[in-house]
């Protein structure tokens, strides 16, 4: 059995230190490992970073991070990036890690993901070129996750986690206007996720939403933006995959 | 802090300060007329909440029948705050509509139990 914390949309500034680390420092007792799924600063500059980046070093336990759309609002997602790693955090941007937690092998793919919509509201590569590019980041985001999911199928894990910021399906956003549904996420996220496999899928991004979702195939969905689950993080126990059982999701009780 | 919920905080914002109402009159602009106005307000307010110190993108701003509701959760008591003097500020002088606040500060408590996913 392994513990998943995760929380998103934490929205750190000047004048948030503190505030979640005494909470943090519990992980120990409930968690194995911790996983930040974006929009951890308001602005996405170096100052708000380092609010976050003290927040959470030095745990415990693992913490495993995207950035989300206001990680990007200042332009300069890699120095932001740079000040998590520095802090011991495992940043990922059509990336997996790989994290020990008591003999079980954790596979965490990620990205911050993109917009598009959900099959049959969706946007389409057509038109203007500003068009076509906001579609292919989608895409291109879609693909990386995907093949970084592969990537730990290959590497034996006995669980395998996608976190994205953007969501993977709509049932998530449920409580947000469905006129912005294209903007909160892309199912391109939940293809690529269906298509390599996945334990579960852990996103943010809609304040509005729901916490509980689940993709075409089966994947497990779970909004953890911290307006949704209204607590400092949720835990997720997942059994771990029986030895030499390789099918995505064969997960043994 | 944990938990600040202030279940129904209406706010009477004094007239003449923020924004100047935008003009209701017979142009193609303005036919819209109060209903309009209120709405152009509202979306200017959520402009200005994206757009400065807060950058808050995850509160929800109603124009209901006679109100506003402005419901949501942000970080800190802080970020309320300002949030709701922005509101304050943009709504005001607005004849005939009552704002009402439904904001609370984000729980920062570790959760009693988890979620068992077999």
């Amino acid at each position: 059995m392994i513990r998943v914390a995760a929380v998103g949309d934490i929205h750190m500034g000047s004048d948030s230190q503190g505030l979640l680390r005494p909470a943090f420092e519990t992980l120990p007792e409930c968690a194995d490992l911790l996983l930040l799924a974006g929009d951890l600063t308001r602005h996405g500059t170096p100052e708000e970073m380092r609010v976050v980046a003290r927040e959470v070093r030095d745990l415990a336990v693992p913490v495993v991070a995207v950035l989300g759309n206001h990680d990007h609002h200042d332009e300069r997602p890699e120095e932001v990036t740079a000040i998590l790693r520095e802090a011991g955090v495992r940043v990922l941007e059509g990336e997996s890690t790989v994290v020990e937690c008591a003999g079980v092998r954790v596979g965490v793919a990620g990205t911050k993901g993109f917009g598009g919509g959900f099959v049959g509201r969706s946007a389409g590569e057509f038109g203007e070129p500003l068009m076509k590019e906001f579609v292919r980041a989608t895409r291109r985001s879609a693909d990386s996750l995907g093949a970084a999911l592969k990537d730990l199928h290959g590497l034996g894990c006995d669980v395998r986690v996608a976190l994205t910021h953007y969501s993977p399906v709509a049932d998530t956003l449920a409580g947000e206007p469905p006129e912005i549904h294209p903007f909160l996420g892309s199912y391109l996220l939940a293809e690529a996720i269906d298509t390599a496999g996945a334990d579960l899928a852990v996103h943010g991004h809609a304040h509005l939403g729901t916490e509980h979702g689940m993709t075409t195939g089966g994947v497990r969905v779970r909004n953890v933006a911290q307006p949704v689950i209204r607590r400092a993080f949720n835990v997720y126990r997942l059994p771990a995959r029986e030895a030499g059982t390789g099918e995505p999701g064969a997960a043994a009780a | 802090m944990n938990q600040s919920h202030w279940p129904e905080d209406p706010l009477t914002p004094a007239r003449g300060a923020g924004r100047a109402p935008v003009p209701s009159g017979g142009d193609a602009a303005g036919d819209a007329g109060p209903a309009g106005n209120v709405e152009y307000r509202v979306a200017h307010l959520r402009e200005r909440l994206a757009g400065e110190e807060l950058g808050e993108l995850g509160a929800r701003v109603e124009v209901r029948p006679g109100s506003v509701l402005v419901t949501g959760t942000v970080p800190s008591a802080h970020c309320r705050e300002t949030l709701l003097a922005t509101v304050r500020e943009e709504l005001a002088g607005i004849e005939g509509i009552a704002v009402r606040c439904d904001v609370v500060v984000a729980e920062n408590a570790a959760p009693d139990h988890a979620e068992e996913l077999s």
